[in-house]
């Protein structure tokens, strides 16, 4: 009986093994064929799409970086992400600590308010953003563009960090507080800094959604020297109509997307997998 | 002596004022959104042209935002923001079912004058009109057509088909003679897939037929033989003509395998030779004709579908009268050799010969007897039955999932719904 249930558990075990195996293993490979398509002609691309380039053809990334002017784009997408990311944990984790520790009037509607803005589709927030930015004189500007992106993506991190937060032990701000704390000194030596493990999570998802946003940046931003990387990764695409396809040079930009938040993962992965299991979204 | 030079100073001083002040009252700067990104050789073009513009006319300046394809979208966010725009660029199908239909282009009939549809090629002028006014300027022309590889061609002791009988001999002799097949296609694509149907309708029943068959509130025009005629036709194009695989061919596949000299050619835009240019090669011998007659049919071997690049004026823009007459100069003949030589594309304007690897096409636009827009044209003003339910259902049927028979029926009964719903 014992030995039934055993091999059972082993099976369950090995097959899930097989799944989360085979799907890496998937992920990893197209990673690479994305790599080293960057690296060949298109004619080689095409002619023999499973072979190594007999020459590795770095000049693709040359002419996307500087032809394209990817290099401009690149430093765009760093400014506007990061300076987002960062306003928006400024703001973010006052916020949620505030609506998941305080007792006042209206908390619950102020949350409630949060959670309804993640169910608001983008597409719908185009018009009014449009005409906002505009009236503020930030449309077709990285900071205006940063604004948004703090502004949409306000509810989803208000909301997991307030469930972070509620899972924190209350006796550690009873404890603070009978030792003199004021509420200020509570968040800031005792809350936050056991916070810290959602507030990076927060902040790598944030990172990497802004990263590979598009739409709200293909409505905001019209100057070409504006333009993120994913708006840079558009106008590869669409240029192949018309202007010839070089599909090499749209690997090597896919590439170029794709390696600061692959890094990304891999140096802060532990961070960001504990932080979602100590917290409110495990 | 003193008061003379002051006075004469003053009087110098008053003239360069009156004059600087002329100057800036004439000087105009003109805003222009483009649908090309600025490494684009197009881009190049325009800037050489625009660059020409200012030194004849040193008033007037351009200011230009390079959006790219989504231009249009891009612009109409920004018109909803009043941001003044003079003119911009786009497909002129999607202009036409854009800007132009919800009345954000001006008519520019009276800036360009009742002459002006002469300079261009027969009917480009014309194909945007509506209710007799024209509210776009095309500058780039491309033709639709097969494009194919000549030598596959002479190899097979081929000659270009006139007529369908002789284009599926023609299939027929390239297989055997090549062991490779005459067309592909990119089976995925609903729109390239559309071509083959739309082409033989327009063939069967002539010059815009298809988005005739669709006005028929009725429904009935789509169980007019000739139309079920077309679905068989389309379909056997796979009998001998395209290799089976080609049905999952997912964009640009299809068109790799002309460049690698695996199939010999493709119906498509006359962007193809430009778009292959990496992977065929410059000396890769290229080659265009015309969808072929079919026996008994009323349209013609030379009448085309195209796709045209238009510039249109905006209603509301800031310098209208010097954003037409800089349209105008766009087609000039010293300005569309410029677009020629830089740009590498085909133009509107009559007598100016387009790049060498084009040449097939030139001559296809110089003898068209009509044109009609690319994939028939039904996307222009039912956009949104164009594409839920005709390129699906189309596509189901050229992929071989539903019969010409159910195809026919289906879009029968969905035209006929679909103007109930009116």
């Amino acid at each position: 009986m014992l030995k039934a249930h055993v091999i059972r558990r082993s099976w369950k075990t090995a097959l899930a093994y097989l799944i989360v195996g085979g799907w890496s293993l998937f992920a990893v490979l197209m990673i690479l064929w994305i790599i080293i398509a960057s690296l060949k002609t298109t004619r080689s691309l095409f002619g023999a799409p499973w072979t190594l380039p007999s020459a590795p053809a770095f000049s693709n990334y040359v002419k996307v970086w500087v032809s394209n002017r990817f290099d401009d784009y690149f430093l765009n997408s760093i400014l506007v992400v990061s300076a987002s990311v960062l306003v928006l944990l400024l703001v973010a984790v006052p916020a949620a600590y505030v609506l998941s520790r305080g007792k006042f009037l209206g908390r619950g509607a102020i949350l409630n308010f949060f959670i309804f803005g993640m169910g608001v589709p983008v597409p719908l927030l185009f018009i009014p953003l449009v005409v906002l930015t505009t009236e503020l004189g930030v449309i077709d500007t990285l900071m205006g563009l940063s604004i948004v992106y703090v502004s949409v993506s306000l509810p989803f991190t208000i909301y997991v960090l307030q469930g972070f937060f509620s899972s924190l032990p209350a006796e550690l701000e009873s404890a603070a507080v009978i030792d003199g704390c004021s509420d200020w000194q509570v968040f800031w030596h005792v809350m936050l800094p056991l916070a810290a493990p959602g507030a990076a999570t927060v902040a790598i998802l944030n990172f990497v959604a802004l990263w590979n946003e598009y739409q709200l940046s293909l409505i905001l931003i019209s100057s070409p020297e504006n333009r993120t990387l994913s708006l840079g990764i558009y106008s590869l695409i669409t240029s192949m109509q018309y202007s010839g396809g070089n599909w090499p040079g749209l690997f090597a930009g896919v590439t170029m997307v794709m390696l600061p938040t692959i890094a990304l993962y891999i140096f802060l992965s532990e961070r960001m997998i504990s932080g979602i299991t100590m917290g409110g979204v495990k | 002596m003193i008061s003379k030079a002051h006075k004469t100073l003053s009087a110098v001083a008053l003239a360069s004022a009156l004059f600087a002040s002329t100057t800036a009252a004439h000087a105009v700067e003109l805003t222009f959104w483009s649908m090309w990104n600025e490494p684009e050789p197009q881009a190049a073009a325009l800037k050489t042209i625009m660059d020409a513009y200012t030194n004849a006319n040193p008033d007037t300046t351009f200011k230009v935002v390079w959006n790219g394809r989504g231009n249009q979208t891009k612009l109409r966010a920004a018109l909803q923001a009043g941001t003044p725009v003079d003119f911009m660029d786009q497909d002129g199908d999607e202009l036409a079912g854009g800007l132009q239909k919800q009345g954000q282009a001006l008519a520019l009939d009276e800036a360009l004058g009742t002459d002006f549809k002469e300079l261009l090629l027969p009917g480009a002028y014309d194909l945007y009109a509506k209710d007799g006014k024209h509210f776009q300027v095309p500058y780039i022309y491309n033709t639709v057509n097969f494009w194919y590889n000549k030598d596959l061609l002479t190899e097979a002791g081929a000659t270009v088909p006139a007529t369908w009988t002789e284009f599926l001999a023609m299939c027929e002799t390239v297989k055997s003679k090549t062991g490779k097949h005459a067309l592909v296609v990119e089976g995925t694509d609903a729109a390239y897939a559309a071509l083959p149907f739309s082409h033989l309708v327009e063939r069967q029943l002539g010059p815009k037929a298809l988005i005739k068959v669709f006005e028929d509130r009725t429904g009935d025009s789509w169980l007019d033989p000739a139309v079920l005629d077309s679905a068989k036709k389309a379909v056997s194009l796979w009998d001998s003509c395209i290799a089976g695989d080609a049905r999952g061919f997912q964009y640009p596949a299809g068109q790799q395998t002309v460049a690698l000299g695996a199939s010999m050619a493709e119906l498509v835009g006359s962007w193809l030779p430009t778009e292959l240019a990496d992977s065929a090669g410059p000396d890769f011998p290229w080659g265009a004709f015309n969808f072929p007659e079919v026996e008994g049919g009323k349209g013609k071997r030379t009448d085309l579908q195209v796709a045209l690049l238009s510039m249109v004026v905006l209603k509301d823009a800031p310098h209208p009268k010097e954003a037409a007459a800089f349209l105008k100069y766009l087609v000039s003949e010293d300005a569309q050799k410029i677009l020629v030589e830089q740009g590498g594309v085909g133009v509107t304007r009559k007598g100016v010969a387009w790049p060498a690897l084009l040449a097939d096409a030139f001559t296809a636009a110089e003898n068209a007897s009509a044109l009609t827009n690319i994939y028939g044209g039904i996307g222009i003003d039912y956009a949104d039955f164009y594409t839920k339910t005709f390129l699906p259902e189309q596509s189901n049927m050229f992929l071989g999932q539903k019969s010409p028979e159910d195809f026919v029926k289906l879009m029968a009964e969905a035209t006929k719904k679909y103007w109930e719903g009116k």
